[in-house]
């Protein structure tokens, strides 16, 4: 098993011994934000590389620094039935996370249906002595700070099943500039020598106060919320050991670790074509080079463009381990009549189903993204779709079997009230779940891609 | 040797062959710019580093990557009886660079067609170098670096300027753009600004690396040749710079634009700093202050600097600290700069029609400085004619405003003294006045 610098880690330790993080009150519930929830749900990021849906029951998952096991209760929530165990090398935080996973009735004795939350101050290297290995492995971050990312990346690794993933993110170089070089102002000034504290959060106010406001450092990083909030002064100016990465830096870390990014959490805020006014009318050279591009080019060209993301927060996974998938965009007939629909199981609660049917009732269009907001945008559903949709809160749907309860629905052509063909109940499905697979309310997954197990 | 770096050489060859730079016609003015001739004149900085006034008859000055010779014109102009010597990678450019010597009357000028690292070959000694907008161009900066320091004579002075890493961030991020996007595989040209700018032009305008050098880009294009498109770009941080000059055993004298880099401007008020900044910044060595500007403020797109053989400088009080004694020793010099006959007729005429002095358009370092009719015709006036010592000037004072004139009491010498030695305190160290004490 490979060795982390210890004097280092106990740097952090100290730090986090001294400041537990984050400083989240112990009754808050992430049921409040669906997004939260989605991305942590190992179904999410398993469908993504996949394009297949597991089942979160008796999943081993791994919270690495988990602190004071804000994320670790996410995951837990996220992911029924799943064993969840939370690591950080600060027993303080540890202890704070015990506290908050008793609050919300998590136990570590595995329950019936598999759900169990367990804790353990020991540090990633220390971790073999438990004798596991796990399905997910969620670093949120954590990554950065290390004195060795690339050999924490390895440990993690060494740890995960086969067809294992892992969820972690490093500090963007481009984004976080401004941050970095005041970091060097203040390190520069000694205020990083000890666990930066009281009296060093001080000394940045009084800079920046004394600082004339058009010097670029304090209009680039300071604004008013600094003189209240102590934790963003810690996270920002004197974060111990913050580093910087870019996407090729980063896609060679994860080479070296025998790991391959397959995703970024984010993805629909990495889209080059959003960053065009017009992306289906670009000059020929740059949509043939976009094309025919790898997803860690295109990554690279939109932090060149524009660094708007403090982090560079990614799925990866094994290498070579991403099966030929082809895109729904790109089925044709054949290929859907041989397909299963799912709605995303952070959808399948009593809630949205009543709620769901309270809008075809009154025949109005179902506001999906009330309920999981994924992309930003209000994103509704027509009435007659979420009637044909319904049985997916039941269990998942052949397409076939879909396209028969739309024929049975809306028997008659609403325009010349001949009777519905079939190829039009096709036509109809194709386009919605289609746009619904790719903004990632539904996934459908292939009987060929199903793994032999 | 990095195998790519005799190719860089001969892209840089290529590109000034096929069109000199700049590209101004040889029969056109030379810069008479004040600023530009005083930071040429090897006074300014020999004065710096030795608290002496260097005559500059004789001297021996090189143009290291003249080009097309427009700065060694301002070389020959700035320094009066100096010969110059021109080197530049490109044959073409130096044919330029010796034609327009020529015209403007200096014949004694020589150019030669060389590499940096070539120079000792001249078999010369060089009492200044220049060297301006290209040791980040050229694969080997260090080495260059070295080359110049070796034929620089002891007490000889370069100046040489580097890309700033902090300030040119957005251009590096441009750069690597265009390569990913196959842009700078060749000598970019006309065809790769074109592509450039359709990339500008389809992105949405609120995208980060597109605010700015869109509009710029609209206004110049080949401009990008020199930032986007700048292919072998190399960009250097204060700590790179002084690392740099150490691995070339040579020794920081003073930033070129020094008064653009002082730390008190960059506080609300600097006499009023809370307790922890006073005791962070009052120790610090002129690297560290440096450094500690360019971390707040990285507006400079050049690191443009003044540096020596180590050990050379003079260790001199400075003028700040001198001692009654010292002052009454000292020769006080109008810098040759503000020695024209444009600006004796200026200071007439402000004396004349007593109206201030806007001393800054002769000299820029002073931003937006006036001075008024008593100081210019205590010491601006006489300093022009010749060098003086404190005593004559006190004399002259008492001579002209004998009495206070608010009190309207008869002023005392030891008054006077203190009035002009603060006037010249300032002077000094925004580089109007020169003051040489005895050795």
């Amino acid at each position: 098993m490979p060795q982390l610098d210890s004097d280092q880690l106990e740097k952090i330790r100290h730090q986090f011994d001294t400041g537990p993080y984050p400083r989240t009150p112990v009754d808050k519930s992430p049921s409040g934000d669906p997004y939260l929830l989605y991305t942590h749900n190992l179904v999410t990021a398993y469908y993504l590389r996949y394009q297949q849906v597991v089942d979160t029951k008796g999943k081993l998952i791994l919270d690495v620094g988990c602190g004071t096991g804000y994320t670790t209760l996410i995951l837990a929530a996220a992911n029924p039935g799943a064993r969840v165990v939370g690591l950080d090398i600060s027993p303080v935080s540890i202890d704070l996370a015990h506290q908050r996973a008793a609050y919300h009735g998590y136990s570590s004795t595995i329950a019936e249906f598999g759900q169990a939350v367990e804790f353990y101050a020991l540090g990633i290297d220390e971790l073999e002595q438990l004798g596991l290995s796990f399905d997910y492995i969620n670093c949120d971050e954590v990554l950065y700070l290390l004195p060795d990312p690339q050999q924490a990346l390895k440990i993690m690794r060494s740890l995960l099943r086969p067809q294992g993933l892992i969820r972690t993110n490093l500090h963007s170089y481009h984004q976080r500039m401004d941050f970095f070089q005041a970091q060097e102002l203040f390190k520069f000034m000694g205020l990083q020598a000890n666990s930066p504290q009281q009296r060093e959060i001080e000394i940045v106010r009084e800079t920046m106060a004394a600082l004339s406001d058009r010097v670029v450092l304090k209009a680039q990083t300071w604004d008013q919320s600094y003189n209240q909030d102590e934790e963003s002064i810690l996270c920002n100016f004197l974060l111990v050991g913050d580093k910087g990465y870019t996407i090729p830096e980063t896609v060679t870390m994860l080479e070296a670790a025998g790991l391959e990014l397959f995703s970024m959490v984010d993805w629909r805020q990495w889209l080059l074509r959003d960053l065009f006014a017009e992306p289906d009318n670009l000059p020929i050279y740059l949509s043939f080079a976009f094309a025919t591009m790898a997803l860690t080019q295109q990554l690279e060209i939109y932090e060149l463009l524009h660094p708007v993301h403090r982090l560079l927060d990614f799925w990866c996974g094994h290498q070579k381990e991403t099966p030929d998938i082809i895109a729904v965009a790109d089925w044709d007939l054949a290929d859907w009549q041989q397909v299963t629909v799912y709605l995303h199981p952070q959808l399948l609660t009593q809630e949205v189903r009543e709620e769901a049917i309270a809008q075809i009732h009154i025949s109005k269009s179902f506001q999906i993204s009330w309920h999981l907001p994924l992309t930003g945008e209000p994103y509704h559903l027509d009435p007659k779709i979420t009637s044909c949709l319904l049985p997916l809160w039941d269990s998942s749907q052949r397409f076939t079997e879909l396209c028969d309860r739309w024929q049975t629905l809306y028997s008659l052509d609403p325009v010349t009230l001949a009777p519905s063909s079939k190829e039009q109940a096709q036509v109809i499905l194709i386009e919605a779940l289609t746009e619904l697979e790719s903004l990632g309310y539904v996934l459908i997954v292939q009987e060929r891609l199903v793994l032999k197990k | 040797m990095d195998l790519q770096q005799p190719d860089l050489l001969d892209k840089l060859r290529q590109q000034f062959n096929s069109t000199p730079y700049p590209r101004i016609g040889v029969a056109e003015p030379p810069n008479l710019n004040p600023l530009n001739l005083y930071v040429h004149n090897l006074v300014t900085p020999y004065y710096l580093r030795q608290q002496k006034v260097t005559d500059t008859r004789d001297k021996v000055i090189l143009d290291a990557g003249c080009g097309s010779g427009y700065k060694a014109l301002s070389l020959a102009i700035a320094n009066p009886g100096a010969k110059i010597i021109g080197v530049d990678i490109s044959e073409a450019s130096v044919k330029v660079a010796q034609e327009r010597l020529e015209h403007h009357g200096f014949k004694d000028a020589k150019f030669y067609a060389m590499s940096l690292e070539d120079l000792p070959q001249l078999g010369m000694q060089f009492d200044y170098i220049n060297n301006d907008e290209v040791l980040y161009l050229i694969p080997d900066p260090a080495a260059g670096l070295q080359a110049m320091q070796s034929v620089l004579k002891p007490e000889g002075i370069i100046r040489t300027n580097l890309h700033s890493k902090r300030q040119r961030r957005m251009y590096t991020r441009a750069q690597q753009l265009c390569k990913l996007l196959g842009l700078m595989d060749g000598n970019p040209e006309d065809a790769e600004i074109e592509m450039l700018g359709g990339l500008m032009r389809s992105l949405k305008s609120t995208i980060d690396l597109n605010g700015v050098w869109r509009r710029k880009f609209e206004t110049n294009p080949k401009e990008t040749l020199a930032n986007h498109l700048l292919v072998g770009d190399k960009n250097f941080t204060i700590l790179d710079l002084f690392q740099l000059l150490q691995g070339a055993n040579l020794e920081f004298v003073r930033m070129v634009d020094g008064w653009t880099w002082n730390l008190n401007d960059l506080f609300k008020t600097s006499e009023n700093l809370p307790d922890s900044l006073k005791e962070f910044l009052s120790p610090l060595s002129v690297a560290d202050q440096l450094h500690v500007f360019e971390l707040l403020q990285p507006i400079h797109r050049l690191l443009d600097f003044w540096c020596g053989h180590p050990g050379q400088g003079n260790s001199f009080t400075p003028v700040a600290e001198w001692t009654v004694g010292q002052w009454n020793e000292a020769k006080i010099h109008l810098h040759p700069q503000l020695q024209t006959k444009d600006f004796r007729a200026e200071v007439s005429l402000s004396l004349s029609q007593s109206h201030p002095l806007e001393i800054s358009r002769y000299l820029p370092t002073l931003s937006n400085s006036i001075l008024d009719g008593s100081l210019v015709a205590n010491i601006i006036l006489p300093l022009g004619e010749a060098p003086r010592s404190l005593s004559e000037l006190v004399q002259r004072s008492q001579q002209i405003y004998p009495y206070n004139l608010q009190t309207l009491e008869p002023v005392s010498p030891p008054e006077i003294s203190q009035t002009i030695i603060n006037a010249l305190t300032t002077l000094e160290s925004v580089g109007c006045v020169l003051l040489e004490l005895p050795t």
